[in-house]
């Protein structure tokens, strides 16, 4: 019974190989006996949990939490308020005179900058893209959504994060293809595809690029597409 | 973010001077409670329930090297507290739906693939939880004291030198003792064909 045990924490410990990992979850599904003594295990952890919570709760906050005072609140919201509008103001006066290119460049900077991970990030080839990506590692990052999005094609991230990827290594004519790839994707609800066509093309800035882009913007805020704020902000500037 | 980096070298040092390392941090993020109530609609008790389970998580991963430092660790707590008060405001519907308390489904479930998910939950759903605690407080005080060590992170060298055992392979042995006692307590209301 202790070496069932043994295994059982090894498993949750992540301390198994994915063969063994396999062994262990198709075990679980033909021998009920075993299933019942992971259940237990599972559970038995559930409990100490709690009552780690609790004594935690008890240490970090005695008394309970404390009750955020009502008017340091709204003085704080106001605070904010006014700090929000004079960054804004000064945002005015600086992108005001930017180029086509720097609104593309400035908006990748800031919006896709980093990618959004799960706390786990080392079980699929989607997440350890993601990770090559915020580290800057854009060829390796490459090498997973290329390879994620030629076994599944349906898969609207692969795409994006493929057309990302080309976007910060500079390869425009790649990056097109994959938001226009994404664009004739019919599964997102508010796809971005032409608005990240729109982007690429400004900031590639070739002959001609700029009335594409402008056609593209146009199209997607009729449509109210993903980055249609943007993209009527921008309508004005270029 | 020089806190931060204190905060985060501080949780990785051993287990003598976590505890104090652990209440600055709960301390310096404090006021996510504040958010979550006006967030998540949240009552001030759900969020800081919410809040102390994310900085546990959090706390456990950091302790494990498990938290690789690619964002701040401010975003990195709000993101698990998000995740908690979603999960709170899960709880206080189908709370408000059955009779009795439910019970939320435990984490350690996600790890298992779906097929085998599936045959775990449907035991778990039939063993009476309550029980399990009510035994889990019959293990006794240095059972009980263990698990919550290693429930709390620390690794088998840790909890031998926090608790004088004589090295961390009698650790783990004991551990597994305290868990194939209370499996004995159980027997006779475990469901097995």
């Amino acid at each position: 019974m202790l070496d069932t045990l043994d295994y059982i924490e090894s498993y949750f410990a992540g301390r198994c190989t994915d063969a063994e990992r396999q062994q262990f979850e198709e075990r679980c599904v033909r021998d009920e006996a075993f299933a019942q003594e992971v259940a237990l295990y599972i559970q038995s952890r559930q409990v100490l949990k709690e009552e780690l919570l609790a004594a935690k709760k008890a240490v970090w906050a005695p008394a309970g939490p404390k009750r955020q005072k009502p008017g340091l609140v709204r003085t704080l919201y106001i605070a904010s308020a006014a700090a929000a509008v004079l960054v804004l103001f000064c945002l005015y006066l600086v992108t005001r005179s930017a180029t086509p290119g720097q609104l593309a460049g400035d908006y990748v900077r800031t919006h896709y900058d980093q990618l959004s991970q799960t706390l786990d990030g080392t079980r699929d080839s989607l997440a350890q893209g993601i990770t090559a990506y915020n580290h800057r590692a854009f060829d390796q990052a490459l090498d997973f959504f290329t390879a994620l999005a030629h076994d599944h094609a349906g898969n609207t991230d692969a795409r994006l994060y493929s057309g990302l990827a080309y976007l910060r290594l500079k390869n425009y004519d790649q990056a097109l293809h994959e938001f226009d790839t994404l664009a004739n994707m019919s599964s997102l609800y508010s796809n971005p595809g032409p608005f990240l066509k729109a982007v690429t093309l400004l900031e590639r800035n070739a002959a001609g690029d700029r009335e594409t882009a402008r056609v593209l913007l146009q199209d997607v805020v009729r449509r109210n597409l993903d980055g249609s704020r943007e993209a009527a902000v921008w309508l004005k500037k270029i | 973010m020089e806190k931060d980096r204190e905060i985060l070298a501080g949780l990785q040092t051993g287990p003598g001077e976590r505890a104090s390392w652990e209440l600055q941090f709960y301390r310096r993020y404090e006021y996510f409670i504040g958010q979550g109530c006006r967030k998540y609609r949240l009552s001030t008790e759900d969020s800081f329930s919410a809040y102390s389970d994310a900085l546990l998580s959090a706390i456990q991963n950091i302790a494990s090297g498990r938290f690789d430092g690619s964002c701040s660790l401010k975003t990195y707590l709000f993101k698990i507290f998000s995740n908690k008060c979603i999960d709170q405001i899960r709880k206080n519907a189908m709370n408000k739906a059955t009779v009795h308390h439910s019970v939320a489904s435990p984490e350690l479930l996600t790890q298992l693939s779906d097929k085998a998910r599936s045959a775990v939950e449907l035991l778990i759903h039939r063993n009476k939880i309550e029980t399990l605690r009510e035994y889990m407080g019959k293990l006794g005080e240095k059972c009980r004291e263990l698990l919550l060590h290693f429930e709390d992170g620390f690794s088998d060298k840790d909890i031998a030198e926090k608790m004088d055992y004589n090295s961390p392979a009698v650790v783990k042995t004991t551990r597994l003792r305290c868990i194939e006692r209370l499996r004995e307590l159980m027997k006779d209301t475990l469901k097995t064909i």
